[in-house]
């Protein structure tokens, strides 16, 4: 192992740091021992790293694959989109991967507060109290009857929740987009 | 329209299948799956493709893996062997593949005769 892979190993490990240590352990010592066949056929350093192309470029490959796989959502996948973004995306991907990362997960919390919201205001109102902590106002408008509190409230949840799942199956997209590895093979 | 495109398509689609039936074979390390796949220009795939394919049936459960010892100062190998989840994908796989031929094939009867 001379300097040349051994740097090469180095990088792939620091592209992978969003993966858990055993995972990306595992990665690297596959990389070396494959790195190590290649020399034993007769490969220069040189050949094999360019064989196995640019460290970035192999890396995105794995985090590509670990990320896009399937559409759900997950705190951990989160975690990976942000660390993916951070290290791969560019000038373009810094900026609109993590805002719209960040505002759909925003809208999924919101969606799912706002009813929250309703049906407190809504049971207080039953068992006689106002709580002025919650209310609605959208422009001009404010729902000042309890009842049509618990409506809207339910409607602007779904809609919210909808909107910010949308934009994470966008960003999703756009990250299978820019994982050009796997495209071109 | 070009056949490189198509061609490289072609590969996508397929390149799981052919890993998966050289897997169930016996058990194959990666650069030995590269090796073999390298003599058919089709389906021939380099490391930076093939190890995060391996990463992702290791993720689903279509194959398993293990790292052994080789002798003669040769680097440890992580040798990959078919699940039963595997296998089952597998042979669902084959199924359409061989209708995909099938249907190719009469297609093609048709036009020669028609």
């Amino acid at each position: 192992m001379d300097k040349i892979m051994n740097d090469y190993l180095v990088k792939i490990e620091k592209y992978l740091k969003s993966m858990s240590s055993s995972e990306r352990l595992d990665i690297v010592k596959e990389i070396k021992s494959v790195m190590l066949e290649l020399q034993n056929n007769g490969l220069s350093s040189e050949q094999i790293i360019e064989r196995l192309g640019n460290p970035k470029e192999l890396a995105k490959a794995y985090l590509g694959e670990s990320i896009s796989k399937n559409n759900s959502f997950s705190w951990r996948k989160f975690g990976a989109v942000f660390a993916f973004c951070r290290s791969f995306a560019g000038v373009s991907g810094m900026i609109l991967l993590p805002f719209i990362s960040t505002l759909s997960i925003a809208l999924m919390i919101g969606g799912v507060i706002s009813p929250i919201g309703g049906i407190i205001k809504f049971a207080g109102y039953l068992m006689g109290y106002d709580i002025a902590g919650i209310t609605i106002e959208m422009g001009g408008f404010t729902a000042e009857r309890p009842v049509q509190f618990l409506p809207i409230s339910i409607v602007t949840g779904v809609l919210m929740f909808l909107l910010g799942r949308v934009l994470w199956k966008l960003t999703i997209k756009y990250i299978h987009a820019i994982s050009q590895t796997k495209k071109t093979l | 329209m070009d056949v490189e495109d198509w061609k490289s398509q072609i590969k996508r689609g397929s390149l799981e299948f052919c890993i998966l039936l050289l897997i169930k074979q016996r058990p194959y390390y990666g650069y030995e799956i590269i090796s073999v796949l390298e003599e058919y220009p089709i389906v021939a795939a380099k490391e930076n493709t093939i190890y995060p394919l391996l990463r992702r049936l290791l993720k689903g459960e279509y194959i398993s893996s293990s790292w052994q010892e080789s002798t003669e100062g040769l680097p440890p190998r992580k040798y990959y062997t078919i699940t039963e989840k595997g296998n089952d994908y597998l042979n669902a796989m084959s199924l359409e593949w061989d209708n995909l031929l099938t249907a190719i094939s009469e297609i093609k009867g048709a036009l020669n005769h028609g």
